[in-house]
């Protein structure tokens, strides 16, 4: 995005016009807003809404507005363990939100199942949901969540609204 | 990769610098020297067929009774290729916990 300033504004001289590709405005705003879905299954549930709360404040990365439904939100915080017995329910839901849709997988037993490698526990949440961003820690500091929301922000910011998403974007988005 | 290739292919990297590599109920333990520990992570790290990108968890072992008491363990996991290790190694009077995830360079640090 870019300034042009014409000509001087009355009383404090601000520009007064933006340029920008409408590209970069939509992922603009949806990065800006983000709709997180309160999906805590364990500890890592503590942090995440200890992130939303006055101390840390997530509302300023636009991620502060937690819905209890699927139909309203576009990105799912997976904190915690995933139980077998809950991931249909997770995929369920999964499908339920509207696109474009974000995971983060929180904490180490999301990513990987941590010490859990059982037969009650899935080992990874992205086994049956595409994960974006994986954020390590045991459970991860609400500041750990945050770096994973930013670079979360900054890969929407790469992608591709209007036309298709060229080759090398994708595999710079997937390494 | 089965954990038994995984735990050729070390065996054929660091002859000298594995102690022992158990195999026990799905989970595939190396104990290394003190000195390769450093050297073994990181061929965890960067070889293309091991590609393990996690630290899943940092912890020790305290042996009262032996010599060498504090036993350090790393546990590390690919996102991508899903398989896990366990890494341990003596010979510290302290635990480096922060160490090899510093040392990484880029690899996911564990808080």
């Amino acid at each position: 995005m870019g300034l042009i300033q014409l000509g001087r504004h009355d009383k404090d001289g601000a520009p007064d016009v933006v340029t920008t590709t409408i590209e970069k405005a939509v992922n603009w705003a949806r990065k800006g807003s983000l709709w997180p879905m309160t999906f805590g299954l364990a500890c890592c549930a503590i942090e995440m809404i200890a992130a939303v709360s006055s101390r840390y404040d997530m509302d300023r990365y636009g991620a502060g507005v937690f819905r209890a439904s699927p139909r309203q939100s576009d990105l799912m915080i997976v904190a915690g363990t995933v139980c077998r017995r809950m991931a249909p329910v997770i995929r369920k839901i999964y499908d339920q939100m509207p696109e474009p849709k974000y995971v983060i997988a929180m904490g180490s037993c999301a990513t990987s199942g941590n010490i859990y490698d059982s037969y009650s526990v899935v080992q990874g949440v992205d086994r049956f949901v595409p994960v974006d961003i994986y954020v390590p820690g045991c459970p991860p500091t609400p500041e750990a969540l945050f770096d994973g929301i930013l670079k979360l922000q900054e890969r929407i910011m790469q992608k591709r609204v209007f036309v298709k998403q060229p080759e090398q974007v994708k595999a710079g988005l997937k390494a | 990769m089965s954990l038994q290739q995984l735990s050729e292919r070390l065996r054929e990297h660091f002859t000298a610098g594995i102690v022992q590599a158990v195999e026990w109920r799905g989970d595939l333990a190396i104990t290394v020297t003190r000195d390769t520990l450093h050297e073994v992570a990181q061929f965890l790290r960067d070889d293309p067929a091991m590609d393990f990108d996690y630290i899943v968890h940092v912890s020790s072992v305290d042996w009262p009774d032996d010599e060498e008491r504090f036993e350090v363990v790393y546990e590390f996991y690919s996102i991508r290729k899903r398989h896990r290790i366990r890494l341990s190694g003596r010979g510290w009077r302290w635990v480096p916990i922060g160490w090899l995830a510093g040392a990484g360079g880029g690899w996911l640090v564990f808080l």
